[in-house]
């Protein structure tokens, strides 16, 4: 077979038990993938990746990252502010939203709740701190409103807060990680070459 | 043959790759996905990237060089932690320090690596 050929192949989804230990069951799914003729493997493709985890995650009964996607914008929401909302790590929803990272399942079970209006944005925003800081408009929601039923899901969000620019740029993988370098200050100083002025310091 | 300190030319190449998240660069065999699932059924392969990172960013890690029939880059294996647990991984640099192949990342199948005395 010719390098680079690109074919649906089936995939085997491994979809955890709620203790997130073992195996609940399997769902075989066609994914595209690459083949490399070099190595004689087929390699999985950025859609493979993305079939694969959306597959998970609906099975899983959370959102994928698409749909987590999609409620942000609706929200007019930037990922920063998405984290606050849910009190987690400024860089996490950013880092779900690309498929690479999945929350935990009581996160994405909350998230889930918000996308379907069992618990309303006006309650994560109170318990978040967050309502304060934002605009009127926000303000004005009536308490214990879902987000489902405030919103219009089929159109864009008829508000003055317009979602932000990040929203509407491709998203850039090598962006993703962006917190990993500061906690590890890559490259390693025993990695970099020794000066002589480093040396003799 | 005992473990061998993994090259610090090959860790560079390899970790500033790993670091960038950028899928065009970093590829994964469909047995990677396939195993890694198997494994760790709930985690995702962004962790486990990051875990290769603390691994090969750690004091001299160490592990087996791997000589394969299609030798067109430096491959590695190695044990590290993910979650805790010991982890078989195995990396390729290929494509003259371009890329990386992601071979494996599962629970260890032998207790020792193939240059393990």
């Amino acid at each position: 077979m010719k390098n680079g050929t690109i074919e649906m192949q089936p995939f085997e989804v491994s979809v955890p038990e709620v203790s997130g230990e073992g195996i609940e069951r399997l769902i075989t799914i066609q994914i595209p993938m690459e083949w490399d003729a070099e190595i004689g493997e087929w390699l999985m493709t950025e859609e493979g990746s993305r079939l694969v985890e959306e597959t998970k995650c609906r099975a899983m009964g959370l959102l994928t990252p698409g749909e987590m996607k999609t409620l942000r914008e609706r929200l007019g929401f930037s990922q920063k502010q998405m984290g606050e909302l849910f009190q987690v790590g400024a860089k996490s929803w950013t880092r779900w939203e690309t498929g690479r990272y999945r929350p935990m399942r009581v996160i994405g079970l909350l998230i889930r709740a918000l996308h379907d209006g069992a618990v309303s944005l006006d309650y994560l925003l109170e318990r978040a701190g967050m309502k304060e800081a934002l605009s009127p408009w926000m303000k004005a929601i009536p308490a214990s409103t879902p987000v489902v039923g405030y919103f219009n899901f089929s159109s864009p969000p008829a508000r003055s807060v317009q979602p932000q620019s990040e929203s509407r740029s491709p998203i850039r993988w090598s962006k993703m990680r962006p917190s990993r370098p500061a906690m590890r200050s890559f490259p390693r100083r025993s990695l970099l070459p020794q000066t002589k002025e480093a040396t003799e310091a | 043959m005992p473990l061998q300190v993994i090259p610090v030319r090959w860790l560079e190449q390899v970790c500033r790759i790993i670091a960038t998240g950028d899928l065009r660069l970093i590829q994964r065999t469909k047995d990677f996905s396939k195993e890694f699932q198997k494994g760790f059924p709930n985690d995702s392969e962004g962790e486990v990237e990051d875990a290769f990172l603390d691994f090969l960013e750690s004091e001299n890690p160490v592990g087996c060089p791997v000589t394969m029939d299609y030798p067109t880059g430096d491959t590695w294996e190695f044990f590290f932690l993910f979650k805790g647990r010991k982890t078989y991984g195995k990396i390729m640099l290929r494509e003259g320090g371009r890329k990386v192949l992601l071979f494996s990342a599962h629970p260890p199948e032998k207790k020792r690596l193939r240059c393990e005395l």
